[in-house]
């Protein structure tokens, strides 16, 4: 409606709006993020120890609850319990110097140190055999935990930044992987393969 | 960006949240005093969204977290005073809902839509300041696409008549500095502070 002697009244107010999207700060969105990471970090939590909900559990990506306790820490939360079968992880982890750990969205993965990998279910050096949509087999070059000679596994969700990066899983591909039963860990715990880091993995498992 | 079809709900989410973060945090700081409020609502929002993915419109979803934030709005103000008993141990900072730096504030245009019932002030700003249609004003307010241009029409009407009034005042208060506008009453949100110095 306009104003026989000026600017449409609504026009006017609009020019006022006092808080446009693109002035949002970056500081509060990241707060809000955190806040929802941690409410997601404990459904995902609490969901897999009810065992009604277990199929709907399998559903978020691949995520088993050593990836749970990952993603708590991950997201700084106070969910920082000692990880299943192994040494406490940090509690306030700085933040992880490892280019494949985080990611877009939400994600803020894990610090990566290889002294978590005995943390994890499933650590193996692999080479790809095949890939069938989501499903990876690999032969396995070194075991350090569970793996056997050869493995099927599900990638991770692409499509989840939440979940961090993963490699592009291709047949010839050499990676070090690691997994929480049938589903590969992401958040810069699953790698393209180097020796250098290989020989960290092993370290790892030496002890 | 991520792929808003994907199939998990956790990939749906995050694509929810990287496309809508900013206009409902956006909506919340509009509409409350401090800036943590408006985080508190944000985060609640989304928090909602998120374990009720599957229920998410999938082609606009934003009415439908505006009017999840105006009932958590809602909730917040009802229970604002424990709250805020509860704000002096929780907080790290409690700031004022930031306006935007370097532009006049439009006194005239605040305390015309001040001196309007919440009704319509709430229907006026979902249509200048979120831009949201007929459509999906009667999806955030639950009501229906008709009773939205009704209501609408009628605000407007009063909001042209109550601006007009106010710019008059603004211009006698220029050309008579000791006629001074009082406190905004009525309304939530800095923005409205700022109207009122």
């Amino acid at each position: 409606m306009s104003m026989a002697n000026g600017p449409d009244p609504i026009d006017r107010l609009g020019a006022a709006n006092p808080t446009r999207a693109d002035d949002v700060p970056d500081a509060s969105l990241a707060r809000v993020s955190a806040r929802i990471q941690e409410h997601i970090v404990t459904d995902i939590q609490n969901t897999s120890t009810i065992a009604p909900r277990r199929r709907q559990f399998a559903l978020f990506g691949g995520l088993a609850l050593a990836g749970a306790f990952a993603l708590a820490i991950a997201f700084g939360s106070n969910l920082g319990a000692p990880a299943p079968g192994g040494a406490p992880i940090a509690a306030n982890p700085s933040p992880s110097e490892n280019p494949a750990a985080g990611g877009g969205g939400l994600a803020s993965c894990l610090v990566y140190d290889p002294a978590n990998l005995p943390t994890f279910e499933i650590v193996f050096d692999g080479t790809v055999t095949a890939v069938d949509g989501d499903k990876v087999t690999f032969d396995v070059n070194e075991d350090w935990k569970g793996a056997g000679a050869s493995i099927t596994l599900t990638a991770p969700d692409a499509n989840v930044a939440l979940l961090g990066e993963s490699p592009d899983f291709a047949v010839g591909g050499r990676y070090l992987v690691t997994a929480a039963g049938s589903n590969i860990n992401s958040c810069g715990y699953t790698l393209d393969y180097s020796a250098a880091e290989a020989a960290k993995w092993a370290a790892a498992f030496a002890s | 960006m991520t792929n808003p079809t994907a199939s998990s709900p956790l990939a749906r989410f995050d694509a929810l949240f990287s496309e809508h973060q900013r206009p409902v945090l956006a909506y919340a700081m509009r509409r409350t005093q401090t800036l943590a409020d408006a985080e508190d609502v944000a985060a609640e929002t989304f928090t909602i969204a998120w374990r009720k993915i599957d229920a998410v419109p999938v082609e606009e979803p934003l009415p439908w977290l505006y009017a999840v934030a105006r009932r958590v709005l809602a909730n917040h103000r009802r229970g604002n005073g424990r709250r805020e008993r509860l704000a002096a141990l929780l907080r790290v900072e409690d700031v004022a809902t930031p306006m935007r730096a370097g532009e006049d504030v439009d006194g005239p245009a605040f305390l015309a839509l001040a001196s309007l019932s919440p009704a319509d002030q709430e229907l006026l700003r979902l249509v200048a300041w979120e831009e949201l249609g007929n459509q999906q004003i009667a999806a955030v307010l639950e009501i229906t696409p008709n009773a939205v241009a009704i209501r609408l029409h009628r605000a407007r009407a009063r909001f042209a008549e109550a601006l007009a009034r106010e710019s008059r005042d603004d211009d006698l208060k220029h050309l008579d500095p000791s006629r001074t506008s009082g406190e905004v009453k009525g309304t939530n949100g800095a923005a409205w502070k700022g109207a009122a110095k």
